[in-house]
């Protein structure tokens, strides 16, 4: 089996600090690959959000401790087939989620919250807190 | 298009399968009916639907906090009679996984709807030997 790959990425126990490495199990990408190849193509606007972080939470689920969420905007994404590509719409976040080993698991675009464009809706109440901000990125 | 950054670890073409499948490091099950691109409209902690970037029709779901469910119900509480016996549980059925999330949560009217607008793509198994958590 191949090695699972590694993307740079904020540190979200010390976002200021060195960045850090996040995993994509190469299982999960191989089983996208076989079963949707357009969320493998999405893999790509998943390296974006992590090369381009805009928001991290952390306590992802209600009944398994830990994980994160990290947010951004990729400007375009692939919506049908591997080859159409489009603009990322407008008032939506691609949401990327971790264990807390920094194992990515799952990605998906939603919509944005009314009081803060890169942050998916209802965030108040989904996750354990907004633990950091792009200083780059839309308010 | 640009060579997709893990493409060269990838064997095979790309194919698409309309299938659940469960993701032990996310714990949960996915379903995707169609190959496009999908906007979450999350229901509840348990249930995500998935809606099509394209057209906004409902074109799978997702149900997490899947070891949840099992320790309150047990396998052979999910089961699909046909396939499971006294020693062992073959498979489980995802619409009864799909009804044991919605006991998790309080009823109402935008939750009952939501759960049955995906009760009948939910008519799947999936192996119980897949359920196995990291």
């Amino acid at each position: 089996m191949a090695k699972d790959p590694t993307l740079w990425t904020v540190n979200p126990e010390d976002p200021e600090g060195s960045k850090v490495e996040a995993t994509i199990p190469f299982w999960w990408a191989s089983k996208l690959y076989k079963t949707s190849p357009v969320d493998f193509e999405n893999l790509r606007a998943v390296k974006f959000v992590l090369e381009n972080v805009d928001r991290i939470f952390r306590d992802i689920r209600e009944f398994n401790k830990g994980g994160w969420c990290f947010t951004g905007r990729p400007e375009r994404w692939c919506i049908r087939n591997e080859s159409i590509e489009v603009p990322f719409p407008p008032e939506h976040v691609l949401a990327v989620y971790m264990n807390p080993r920094l194992w990515v698991f799952d990605f998906q675009a939603e919509r944005a919250s009314p009081d803060d464009p890169c942050s998916p809706v209802d965030w108040q109440n989904r996750y354990g807190a907004l633990i950091w901000k792009s200083t780059s990125s839309k308010t | 298009m640009e060579k997709h950054f893990l493409q060269d670890l990838m064997e095979g073409e790309p194919e698409f399968t309309p299938e659940p499948w469960y993701n032990p490091v996310g714990d949960c099950i996915i379903y995707k009916m169609a190959d496009e691109a999908v906007v979450a409209d999350r229901v509840d902690e348990l249930l995500t639907i998935y809606r099509s970037a394209v057209d906004q029709r409902p074109i799978g779901f997702k149900i997490k906090d899947v070891q949840a469910i099992i320790r309150r119900f047990g396998l052979q509480g999910l089961a699909v009679s046909s396939e499971a016996d006294v020693q062992s549980v073959k498979s489980i059925s995802v619409a009864v996984v799909l009804l044991a999330a919605y006991e998790e949560g309080r009823p109402s009217v935008s939750r009952r709807k939501a759960y049955a607008s995906v009760m009948c793509p939910a008519e799947k198994t999936i192996s119980a030997e897949d359920l196995q958590p990291v």
